[in-house]
């Protein structure tokens, strides 16, 4: 019953990971250039080092079969899956020679954390780093938020083996009919934004009393971070650091444009806005925004943390964007959110992160659509179990088109979202089991396995490694969905166990 | 009879060399002049001073819980990043304060006036360690003032230390292998085109 990976077919997964790990060196020239550009020797040398790795690595596994042909689905796959962490190794190597990590797995949670586009942090003496190491940072959460096979696919790199790659990534949305062509809007309007908002922002920055460079690097890492929707921050303080109104707006609307799927920003932007208010996650989104921002404000206003509205808003509506689009920018404390929010706060933010922003966006979580899906399902159960018995029962809904809920539709989506309850309650409670706080514990897993990046404490320098390795696994498996990782884990499995005699 | 008046008179000595002595040790009080220098006047004006000064690493302060909201505390640190202006008040400004010596050093904000910023020589970043304060302020856990944030309101303000050049010299073993990598790198490229041109 179980199809088991070949020698071929692991020769051939191992070419198109050289494919990736050899084109991946290209991306050290960021930082490379950036220690150039700001005298940083050391950095230099250690991005420089890590370069050839990736290109040694890489050709070597190309090596191994050198004309591949094509990828089977099976094949595309793993190669997907692999892809992410065997990425996260190579790029944690100069993080981890900066000094700015208590250990090699510190480094390789922050590499995994950035492509992922988690966001959280586990980087000691933020303060005092390099200009390069900061780039890096931020390099991996723009791959990282294009998709890494995104990445590919637009630069012509995996030849035909293009749908199953593409879809293996969690990615469903053709914007385009062509996929190539698909992965290279993604890219552009991407670019195009993210250079917008780090001409505002740096503006903003330069009135806050910056000096010129160091405002367009954290302007521009800063666009980065919003759009990508992943929440690293050049600073210990996060967004709180620049003091800036203006600044924190900037940042919503972009974490808010992140959170919407790339294919609706295309209908915006060819005039087609009908299609993108009847859109089924548009319409989800924007009621659960307003519920969960109302919640969440009648939880702060009982404690007299926020005297008063404009200053209660001003937090709070930050807060509430930053965790519905899983991106995890700060303009509070993980002080705070434990000692000055009540716990009613916290429950919210909890579940903005666990539901997350659309499919076919940036932003992780279940995502708008499932939940959509779910209720839609839910409306039709109820609708047959009212109707007579010979009619036929049938729920439409608008995403992309008019299409009608399938059986199919909502098992899948029930299947994922139950996965990730499963992986919100299996971090949460390995975070007990290590003696941490009930909600901190749960508020850490959910933020691990939506990617959101938000942290109530347990994410800090010196935590358990089994904890820190499982969080890991947590946000590896969100980022890809869980279902294309426990599928390759079993395939693995099997592939290793041996035949018995007699079997087929 | 006799002894009896003679321990009265006894008696009546005792008290009236008490009283004596008593009334002298008073007059010499009176006679005293009075310390009259400019410090040590006494303000009868004064409220008592219920408030101590808390001496706290700033780890404890991003760990705290309501224990030290409200409190004048003193903290130690070095200035990294930029002087950021504050929105409200152009008089005003924030610097962010990071812990001394310690493997993980914590930050806090801390809103001081320009006058007092002028102070700071050197702000802390990548090659470059930035000027040591010594502050003492209010601590607000989230700060009415501005918009429930974690700060620091200075009161003084005094330098420590100044800042100074941080030497980062790379290692000689970081140096060959930034060499040697991306040389292996190219050769393998150059074999892996080689063995695809023979196997079209």
């Amino acid at each position: 019953m179980w199809q088991r990976f070949s020698f071929d077919d692991i020769l051939t997964i191992g070419h198109y990971l050289g494919v990736l790990t050899s084109v991946f060196a290209f991306a050290f020239l960021a930082p490379l250039l950036t220690a150039l550009v700001c005298q940083e020797w050391e950095p230099f040398l250690r991005y420089a080092m890590s370069a050839g790795i990736a290109l040694t690595f890489g050709t070597l596994l190309r090596l191994l079969r050198v004309n591949p042909g094509r990828l089977t689905h099976q094949q595309a796959m793993a190669v997907t899956g692999f892809a992410w962490m065997f990425l996260a190794l190579i790029a944690s190597v100069p993080l981890a020679l900066s000094g700015h990590y208590a250990t090699y797995l510190d480094a390789l949670f922050e590499g995994v954390s950035g492509l992922t586009t988690t966001g959280a942090s586990l980087v000691i003496d933020l303060d005092h780093m390099a200009y390069a190491d900061n780039m890096w940072r931020f390099v991996l959460h723009f791959l990282g938020g294009l998709g890494l096979i995104v990445v590919a696919l637009a630069l012509g790199l995996m030849g035909s083996s293009m749908s199953g790659l593409y879809s293996s990534e969690g990615r469903s949305d053709h914007v385009l009919p062509n996929i190539v062509t698909t992965t290279r809007l993604i890219g552009g309007i991407s670019l195009v934004l993210i250079a917008v908002a780090t001409l505002l922002l740096s503006v903003f920055c330069l009135i806050s009393g910056m000096e010129p460079l160091r405002a367009v690097f954290n302007s521009l890492w800063i666009a980065i971070s919003g759009f990508m929707t992943a929440g690293f921050a050049p600073t210990s303080q996060s967004i709180s650091y620049y003091h800036s109104y203006p600044l924190e707006m900037v940042c919503m609307v972009l974490m808010i444009l992140g959170s919407i799927s790339f294919a609706l920003l295309v209908e915006v932007w060819k005039g087609r806005t009908f299609n993108f208010f009847k859109d089924l996650e548009i319409r989800v989104g924007v009621i659960w925004l307003l519920v969960a921002t109302a919640v969440f404000m009648a939880s702060l206003a009982v404690s007299d943390t926020f005297p008063n509205l404009p200053e209660l808003l001003r937090r709070g509506v930050f807060m509430v964007i930053s965790a519905m689009s899983t991106t995890g920018f700060e303009v509070v404390t993980s002080n705070q959110l434990t000692t000055s929010f009540s716990s009613g706060a916290l429950l919210i933010l909890i579940l903005l992160m666990a539901i997350g922003g659309s499919s076919g966006s940036t932003a992780g979580g279940m995502k708008l659509m499932r939940v959509g899906i779910v209720v839609k399902s839910l409306a039709s159960t109820v609708k047959e179990t009212l109707a007579p018995e010979n009619a036929r029962v049938s729920v439409v809904y608008h995403h992309l088109g008019r299409h009608v809920l399938s059986t199919d539709l909502a098992r899948s989506a029930m299947t994922v979202s139950t996965l990730f309850v499963v992986a919100f309650i299996i971090g949460a409670l390995a975070g007990v089991a290590y003696g941490y706080d009930a909600i901190s514990a749960i508020f850490d897993s959910v933020s691990m396995a939506s990617n959101g990046g938000l942290s109530a404490g347990v994410i800090s320098t010196g935590m358990p490694a089994p904890l820190e390795a499982l969080y890991i696994l947590e946000m590896w498996a969100g980022r890809l969905e869980y279902v294309t990782l426990i599928a390759l884990l079993v395939k693995i499995v099997m592939s290793v166990i041996p035949r018995r005699k007699g079997a087929n | 009879m006799g002894a009896l008046a003679k321990n009265t008179r006894k008696c009546i000595l005792g008290f009236a060399l008490a009283f004596v002595l008593c009334a002298g040790a008073y007059a010499q009080a009176l006679a005293d002049e009075p310390d009259t220098s400019s410090d040590n006047t006494v303000n009868t004006n004064q409220l008592p001073d219920s408030s101590f000064l808390y001496d706290v690493p700033i780890s404890e302060l991003t760990t705290a819980d309501s224990f030290h909201d409200n409190q004048t505390v003193q903290v130690k640190g070095e200035v990294v990043g930029d002087l950021i202006a504050d929105e409200g008040s152009s008089s005003y400004c924030w610097v962010s304060l990071q812990e001394l010596d310690v493997e993980d050093p914590s930050v806090v904000s801390i809103h001081m006036t320009r006058e007092l910023a002028n102070q700071i020589d050197s702000y802390g970043h990548y090659g470059q360690q930035g000027t040591t304060l010594q502050v003492m302020g209010t601590f607000h856990l989230a700060c009415g003032d501005h918009q429930g944030l974690s700060d620091i309101h200075a009161e003084t303000v005094s330098v420590v230390a100044s800042g100074k050049a941080a030497e980062i010299e790379p290692s000689s073993i970081l140096f060959t292998l930034a060499w040697v990598f991306p040389l292996i790198g190219l050769l393998l490229v150059l074999y892996y085109r080689h063995r695809n041109e023979q196997e079209r």
